[in-house]
């Protein structure tokens, strides 16, 4: 075999890597960009089912008999699609390369959104004298507890058709809104759970612990 | 050596070496190292014909004798005296080519330890050969093999170590979690699993590990095909192929591991060929 020339070896290695290194980043930019639009159209899709929820009490309440089957049944669809996006939202965010702010615009409207369903189900469990459960679960995401409170958790909806849980950034501090709900409730520690507006509890709780709770 | 003399035309070469096969291999660890000496052979045909090949070996080699005498023959008290001669050829400016269309036959270890043994010995004669001729490092005077093969083969045995200590960290994390939501869940950790669809696979996957990890697993394969090409091999045992790739790092790093234990804690070599 013949000796082969080793600058241009080297020459086609650096532009072959190279081509290889900006192939991935346009690859990683278009990912988090498809992410990114994802997330926002599914945001946008639960916000716009929030204000037609709200819009249809509205109307039934002064035209009509008030629906109450129905009221909860869309509102734990929601409750359901919201908790699916949240742990989309917190995969891609953490695969993601770039577009941080994007990804922090995204969380923040999430919590938001969170809050905002968490307390049309307070509403109507009130005016429908609901039995269903609702779960309001501060954690941190850097938190290995936590994850596991959100495991638990996970399950916990799986298998009770009645539970609902609203998941909040304990860690969070950009936004007022869910700086009040954690002065409201005192949240110091994480996870926290907020079983039915009343019994608050800290650290990580058992699914068979919660459900005695919730009994 | 009709096709190993020619090289001797080149005054300055000193060994030149062949391609070596596994000699019928049966078991599965000779078939993983039936794939491994191919991929030798192509790697080294590849340093050869950039002059950077720095290994010589004992399945068939020829040395001019007049060069060999003068830099003082093979090394006793070595453990691998083949790299050592390699090394020391090119020490006193001699070149080590590789003729691929003669080759070698090699009867390898038939089960995991006794391949243990084996690379133990050959990987403390790597470090003890890199050590011995360290001065070789980065000087331009020995041509890429001391300014490429050389650093290279030392940088690669840091990153096999380092990137296998980062998976076995995260496999130790993953496999801790998992005990962990079994004795919080019970049976109902099975609600945990879900299977994801392609939509939320493609942009949920963490693709800073995947895509190199499948640009590289597509270089291997595209590399085994040239290597097959090379020797005129016929591909063979799937299965054994498959498990070679992904067992490969593991039990490289395993060995290296365990190579650096017993060279730091200076103890005696363990031949194979005892062993059976």
């Amino acid at each position: 075999m013949k000796d082969i020339n080793t600058k241009k070896v080297f020459g086609l290695s650096i532009i072959f890597t190279t081509l290889i290194f900006v192939a991935g980043i346009f690859a990683g930019f278009g990912l988090d960009k498809l992410r990114t639009t994802d997330v926002f159209s599914d945001l946008q899709e639960s916000e716009l089912k929030a204000q037609s929820f709200a819009i249809e009490q509205e109307f039934l309440e002064k035209i009509s008999d008030y629906d109450c089957d129905l009221a909860t049944g869309r509102l734990s669809l929601m409750s359901k699609e919201l908790g699916t996006l949240g742990n989309n939202l917190i995969s891609y965010e953490k695969n993601s390369l770039f577009k941080k702010d994007d990804y922090d615009y995204l969380v923040r409207k999430y919590f938001l959104q969170e809050i905002r369903t968490y307390t049309l189900f307070e509403e109507l469990k009130k005016k429908c004298n609901l039995d269903n459960d609702l779960i309001l679960f501060f954690f941190d995401p850097e938190d290995d507890v936590s994850a596991r409170q959100g495991n638990v958790l996970d399950v916990l909806v799986e298998t009770n058709q009645n539970v609902s849980v609203f998941a909040l950034n304990a860690k969070y501090e950009k936004d007022p809104t869910l700086n009040t709900v954690k002065a409201y409730y005192n949240i110091s520690v994480t996870p926290t759970l907020i079983i039915n507006d009343k019994i608050k509890k800290e650290g990580l709780i058992g699914k068979e612990e919660i459900m005695e709770m919730l009994e | 050596m009709l096709y190993l003399l020619p090289h001797f035309d080149d005054e300055t070469v000193g060994t030149v070496i062949n391609g070596i096969r596994v000699r019928e291999p049966e078991t599965i660890i000779e078939k993983i190292q039936w794939f491994e000496y191919l991929m030798t052979t192509l790697v080294r045909s590849l340093m050869s014909m950039m002059n950077m090949l720095i290994f010589t070996h004992g399945v068939f080699c020829m040395s001019r004798t007049k060069i060999l005498k003068k830099i003082g023959g093979f090394a006793e008290n070595n453990f691998t005296e083949d790299l050592e001669l390699g090394l020391k050829m090119i020490y006193n400016n001699y070149k080590v080519k590789m003729e691929v269309k003669n080759y070698g036959l090699t009867s390898v270890p038939k089960t995991f330890m006794s391949l243990l043994d084996q690379r133990v010995r050959w990987y403390r004669g790597f470090m003890q050969n890199m050590i011995k001729y360290k001065t070789m490092m980065f000087k331009r005077k020995y041509g890429l093999a001391g300014t490429f093969s050389m650093p290279v083969g030392v940088l690669s045995v840091l990153m096999l170590f380092t990137a296998m200590t980062l998976l076995f960290g995260k496999i130790a994390v993953k496999a801790y979690n998992f005990m962990y939501n079994i004795v919080l869940l019970h049976s109902d950790v099975f609600f945990l699993w879900k299977v994801p669809s392609l939509h939320d696979f493609l942009l949920g996957a963490n693709w800073k590990f995947l895509l190199p990890f499948v640009i590289t697993m597509a270089s291997v394969i595209y590399l085994f095909y040239k290597a097959h090409k090379l020797t005129n091999e016929k591909f063979r045992s799937p299965g054994v192929f498959a498990t070679y790739l992904v067992t490969y790092p593991f039990i490289v790093s395993l060995q290296w591991a365990s190579a650096l234990y017993k060279h730091l804690t200076d103890r005696k070599v363990q031949w194979s060929l005892k062993k059976k």
